[in-house]
């Protein structure tokens, strides 16, 4: 049995190369098609006026691509699929391997598509199939056979559902839903009233406890602070003042006892917290056994305020920029620097005026007039005719032409080094504009001058340019 | 090249440039050798007197930048919807701007 998409993609091939060889071999059946087409592989004649094996082979060949979506159906398709394919013969180049690895496919294939009209398909036997349905039959049946059960009470019980739920049975008389309302409300206080008890009682009892458990704590302390009762099981103490007022069940007696314990423990940890604290700058005893880890985490702090600096340093090497040297900024721009992530301001101290490239040479800034100029002349051909840019924006444009000079000129330095030069020449500009991909083979530096520099510098070069 | 002077902060440039570089920033004074294995155009800008072309065209190289930066801050800011170029657009889009004139 074959998958349907391999049977389209051999009639199609076949309809595309058999139907051009001349013994119209379209006819024989698939097993005869096969050895066909590999026994002439380059049979020269077909329809079209193509001679070349070359370009015949190109006829026999389409891309598979091409294959499924369009079949040749009619004979004019076909040979406007010829002519294509002869136009372009380096098309199907690559199926030069295609024509014997479709032999033992196609082998296969065929011998497939002769044997499916013979074979049947499997068929399970009949017995397997009918008995698991029969089964639920008898089941059913079965079912059906046992003696009935109850009738189910149609009629939803309104107001029985209190009464149901503390009975307990769920069968409610029908002459008890129609009591007058009388009954009704005296069902509903009967229900609700002992429920309110219970809470109320409950409520108590958390908050007896909860005074208990606070009072048995304050009373240790006040002991500890004494000292004198460290000896005593003052537990029972206690809970004799509580059995006295509020009458409740041996369990509370048991939780007092537990506090006590407790309140012991903590008596125990009490006595070696003064020795062990050096600091006596802590009032409370009982967080004295975490001392120490705060002692360690104050240690810890007193380092932590050299650290900033050194992140500075290392964000700013981190960058792909290079630049390790801090680039001192007005404190305006300073956070967004940094949440911009480029580099963090190292020595915040530094002004605005000076600047100082990592060699130490003072860095003068460019003047604000000729960058603003130039931001608002670029704005305006970007976005509008009417952009305004306010001081903060022009901080930014400020710092970031800083940087972009920062980069440019440690490229130029690292190339007049390659070159062996110990100065910046023209060669590292060309050099720098070509690997910014400003200049190729099409636009030259005179060509982006002349687009860009504005028509009094280029007068000015044409007037420097000699005769 | 006086009339240079004011239309580009052409000292400057050079300063930050020799400071940033460590080097010398250096003038054309072979002129007269290397032009024969040049192309027309950069013979034509090399033919200049002084320290013109080199510094131009690293002011040059500046404004391209600054009209990629402007360029790509003005289409932040359309995409997010302010009237003005905001210099948070102008730094969100400085790092991406100075990668891209990474020589």
């Amino acid at each position: 049995m074959s998958t349907p998409n391999p049977r389209n993609r051999r009639s199609m091939g076949i309809s595309g190369a058999e139907t051009n060889t001349p013994s119209g071999e379209t006819t024989l059946t698939g097993l005869q098609r096969l050895p066909s087409h590999t026994r002439y592989p380059l049979t020269p004649s077909r329809l079209i006026t193509t001679t070349t094996p070359s370009a015949q082979r190109s006829i026999s060949r389409f891309t598979p691509r091409g294959r499924p979506s369009m079949a040749p159906s009619t004979p004019y398709g076909l040979r406007a699929r010829q002519q294509k394919a002869a136009n372009t013969p380096g098309r199907d180049r690559r199926r030069s391997g295609r024509v014997q690895r479709e032999t033992t496919f196609d082998i296969l294939r065929n011998l497939g598509r002769t044997l499916a009209p013979v074979s049947k398909p499997i068929q399970s036997s009949p017995q397997e199939e009918v008995k698991p349905v029969e089964e639920p039959i008898d089941e059913i049946e079965e079912l059906d056979n046992e003696p009935e059960l109850e009738r189910p009470r149609v009629s939803l019980p309104m107001q029985g559902s209190a009464e149901g739920s503390e009975e307990g049975s769920p069968d409610i008389p029908p002459p008890r839903l129609s009591l007058p309302f009388d009954d009704d409300d005296m069902t509903y206080q009967s229900v609700e009233f002992p429920r309110r008890d219970l809470a109320i009682r409950d409520q108590e009892q958390i908050e007896l406890r909860r005074r208990h458990l606070r009072e048995s704590e304050d009373f240790g302390e006040t002991q500890l602070e004494s000292d004198s009762d460290a000896g005593e099981e003052t537990g029972i103490i206690i809970d004799d003042g509580f059995g006295d007022d509020t009458m409740i069940s041996g369990g509370e007696f048991d939780r007092g006892g537990e506090t006590e314990d407790l309140r012991g423990f903590h008596f125990d940890m009490n006595f070696p917290s003064p020795n062990a604290n050096p600091m006596d700058d802590e009032p409370l005893e009982g967080e004295d056994g975490y001392t120490d880890g705060f002692e360690l985490s104050a240690g810890d702090i007193q380092p932590v305020p050299a650290t900033p600096s050194d992140d500075g340093n290392d964000a700013t090497g981190g960058f792909g920029f290079g630049l390790d040297f801090p680039t001192a900024a007005s404190p305006s721009q300073s956070p967004g620097i940094i949440g911009g992530g480029l580099r963090d301001e190292g020595f915040p101290t530094q002004g605005k005026q000076k600047k100082f490239s990592r060699h130490g040479i003072p860095v003068p800034n460019l003047p604000a007039g000729v960058v603003k100029k130039l931001a608002t002349q670029f704005a305006r051909t970007g976005a509008g005719s009417k952009t305004k840019i306010n001081k903060a924006t022009l901080a930014a444009i400020e710092q970031a032409s800083s940087w972009y000079f920062e980069q440019v000129s440690q490229d130029l330095a690292a190339y007049s080094k390659h070159a062996g030069r110990k100065t910046i020449d023209e060669s590292d500009v060309t050099t720098l504009m070509r690997r910014q991909r400003h200049i190729n083979s099409s636009t030259t530096v005179f060509s982006l001058a002349q687009k860009h520099l504005p028509k009094e510098l280029q007068q000015d070069m044409r007037l420097a340019m000699p005769p | 090249m006086a009339a240079t002077q004011k239309l580009y902060p052409r000292g400057t440039v050079k300063r930050i440039v020799k400071a940033h570089s460590n080097r010398s920033v250096g003038k054309n004074a072979d002129i007269l050798v290397r032009p024969t294995t040049q192309r027309l155009a950069t013979r034509q800008i090399s033919l200049l007197t002084g320290d013109f072309p080199m510094v131009l065209q690293i002011f040059l190289d500046y404004m391209l930048f600054m009209q990629e930066l402007m360029r790509e801050a003005s289409i932040r800011s359309r995409k997010s919807g302010e009237k003005n170029i905001s210099a948070n657009s102008i730094r969100k889009v400085t790092e991406k701007t100075l990668r891209k004139f990474q020589g």
